[in-house]
């Protein structure tokens, strides 16, 4: 249940990034580059109550480590604001306007609010985790959809003919499974050319992801419609001659159905990670797009994490969604579970 | 209605007989990594219009695989489907899967052993019955509905518009069993194929069942292979009775005189195998032995190792079909020269 919403949430927010990030995720802010997550306070210096606020931020360099470190300038508050008029977007690709959920009205010169932080650009974190929470939560639904499909049919297919039909395609599906996958993900993912507008290097992802993921789906699906087709209502259709082909489509595939969520369910944090992984190793979305696996990837080396350790936070949502993901698949599979013992209260 | 007035009034009512299926040297094997399984072997009959034809036998002597050879629903790489099935003129046998489809369902229905599953769980009736209809019938959606409840009404199941939009699990296994009988009518075919249709329903609602089949049979003047290994249901609904065994068919006979005066050792000892009353008290009479698998099957007759009057001569060859009657037939060297008594 507590996946189901933190889901709910997530998918909300994602829908929704762009109204509620305080900022433009590409846009850069040389005077934050690097700045830590904002402080939002309530109460200013004599204790008073103020609302919250932030105070402007100014920029050093420690002279002796040479670190760039930010103080706070506390001779004035900067009120933090709902609904304040920022950068203009398109929300949901719709309606033009240029309010957001919460910020400063105040140029972000001099001052800002960064829940996570900015990177190296002065980009803010938390708008470029929202924003790349596009990508990545709905990369593993996409490629679950794609994979699901193509191994349904498949594995329908395979184990509907029977005889050469099955004997090749699933020795064609051992062939695929065999390849290891990190390394068959990134020759895939290769293939994706490097002068491809972003949108199509996301299909393409979602493409590659789903290509080597149906494998396990159409196994399944094969060895379930092995013994659904020898029950009678399938022999029954054949006899009242219904095509081979609406048999498969309206009769095989929807009694695997309950499996078939299952897995999906499942099998969506396996897409997340998959894309999180070839976008941390350069190969998968590119800037400016961004997602959760390529924000990660700023936080490659030791020294950036110890410095800047909320670089990090994009692989915390990956965990929470990951985490969530599993958490439904698994109260799913109990739910359709017919051996599952009922315990009565 | 006793079986024989009901021969007596359809010799009256058609004086012309119409032959609808002439299935001749029927073999169907099946190749397996043990060998050659010959599950119909040279089978030969034929049916008329508005005739209730028996295949009587024991579990596992081909009986089941006879309907589906006709149907053409065996699957053919690992099985060969050799001889001739002749429908109203068409060979069947290499028939396009096309043309298959237009005739199953459309003009050669059948009815399952198992009501319960022999609907998909995830659609309503209904919807299973309409599927059939469209995709034989030229009918749109409404008259589709409209002849749907009218052949629900026709075969007695109360409350129709009702029945035809519930789920297979709300329904009972006799009710079931009526509306496969009406998917099997609703494309008013030629020949509908029973298999076991009655074996597992309950003996009460076994009856209605059968009376159903013959009241239907009656009005809609079709024919039908009635599978079975129940002579008391053959006694009710069948006008020939042929009985197979081992895949093959070894007496071929009208319904009563097969229960007066059975040829075959094997129906002599299918019919003392019954429960009489005279029995009382005494352990019953049966056939020595099994079913040989269709895998190993003795030479000469298949029957000999269970035969109480085998002769040598049944052991190396196999019988043809005598006709020591007419309308009679029985593969059993006894009747070889006249009569075997």
């Amino acid at each position: 249940m507590a996946g189901l919403a933190v889901l709910t949430v997530l998918y909300l927010v994602m829908i929704l990034a762009d109204f509620i990030a305080p900022y433009n995720f590409t846009a850069t802010h040389r005077n934050f580059i690097y700045a830590p997550p904002t402080k939002i306070r309530f109460f200013d210096e004599d204790g008073r109550w103020r609302g919250p606020f932030v105070y402007p931020l100014t920029r050093s360099r420690d002279p002796v480590t040479f670190q760039l470190v930010f103080t706070e300038d506390r001779s004035r508050i900067v009120p933090v604001k709902l609904f304040v008029p920022g950068e203009e977007y398109k929300l949901m690709g719709l309606f033009k306007t240029n309010l957001h959920l919460f910020g400063v009205e105040e140029s972000p010169d001099t001052a800002m609010v960064l829940p996570f932080g900015a990177d190296r650009f002065g980009r803010c974190v938390f708008s470029r985790v929202l924003v790349g929470s596009q990508v990545s939560l709905t990369v593993g639904l996409l490629g679950t959809f794609l994979s699901v499909f193509i191994g349904a049919i498949v594995g329908a297919l395979s184990g509907y003919y029977g005889g050469w039909v099955d004997i090749g395609i699933q020795r064609f599906t051992e062939l695929l499974r065999s390849f290891p996958r990190i390394p068959l993900w990134l020759a895939l993912a290769v293939i994706v050319p490097p002068s491809w507008p972003s949108t199509w290097v996301y299909f393409g992802i979602v493409t590659v992801l789903s290509l080597i993921g149906w494998m396990g789906v159409a196994r399944v699906v094969r060895g379930m419609v092995l013994s659904l087709r020898e029950k009678e209502f399938v022999l029954a259709a054949q006899v009242m001659g219904v095509p081979s082909m609406k048999i498969i489509t309206k009769h095989l595939i929807p009694n695997t159905l309950s499996y078939l969520i299952v897995v999906s369910t499942l099998s969506i944090p396996g897409m997340i990670l998959g894309e999180s992984t070839i976008s941390f190793l350069g190969l998968g979305i590119k800037e400016p797009m961004t997602s959760w696996g390529l924000l990660l990837k700023q936080a490659q080396s030791l020294s950036e994490l110890q410095s800047h350790p909320w670089l990090m936070v994009p692989g915390l949502f990956i965990i929470v969604a990951v985490l969530s993901f599993n958490f439904v698949g698994d109260a799913l599979r109990d739910a359709v579970d017919p051996y599952r013992t009922v315990e009565k209260v | 209605m006793s079986a024989s007035s009901k021969l007596i009034e359809r010799g009256e009512r058609s004086e012309r007989v119409e032959r609808i299926l002439t299935v001749e040297n029927l073999k169907t094997y099946f190749r397996t990594p043990e060998g050659l399984v010959k599950a119909v072997d040279e089978v030969s009959f034929h049916l008329d219009r508005g005739e209730v034809l028996a295949l009587v036998g024991e579990s596992g002597c081909g009986k089941s695989v006879t309907a589906l050879s006709i149907l053409g629903l065996v699957k053919s790489p690992p099985a060969l489907v050799e001889g001739s099935i002749e429908f109203r003129g068409t060979q069947l046998i290499g028939l396009g899967p096309k043309e298959y489809r237009e005739i199953r369902g459309r003009q050669i229905s059948m009815i399952f052993q198992e009501p319960m599953s022999a609907f998909d769980p995830l659609y309503t009736v209904g919807y299973q019955l309409m599927e059939v209809a469209r995709a034989h019938m030229p009918w749109d959606d409404a008259e589709a509905k409209a002849r749907i409840i009218d052949t629900l009404r026709a075969i007695h199941i109360p409350d129709p518009e009702k029945r035809y939009s519930e789920y297979p699990h709300e329904m009972s296994g006799g009710m079931l069993q009526r509306i496969m009988i009406a998917m099997a009518l609703i494309t008013s075919p030629e020949i509908i194929i029973a298999d076991e249709p009655t074996t597992a329903l309950d003996v009460t609602i076994q009856a209605q069942v059968l009376n159903l089949m013959q009241e239907l049979q009656r009005d809609y003047h079709g024919s039908m292979i009635f599978i079975t290994h129940d002579l008391g249901t053959v006694a009710e609904v069948a006008d020939r009775v042929h009985v197979m065994y081992a895949g093959k068919i070894v007496e071929k006979a009208p319904v009563v005189e097969l229960f007066e005066d059975p040829l075959h050792p094997y129906t002599l000892g299918l019919l003392t195998s019954r429960v009489k009353r005279e029995y009382k008290g005494e352990s019953l009479p049966f056939i020595e032995g099994n079913v040989p698998r269709a895998d190993e099957l003795p030479e000469g007759c298949r029957f000999h190792p269970r035969c109480p009057r085998a002769m040598d001569k049944c052991r190396t060859l196999e019988p043809p079909e005598f006709s020591p009657r007419p309308n009679r037939g029985v593969a059993c060297w006894l009747w070889e020269e006249g009569d075997g008594r």
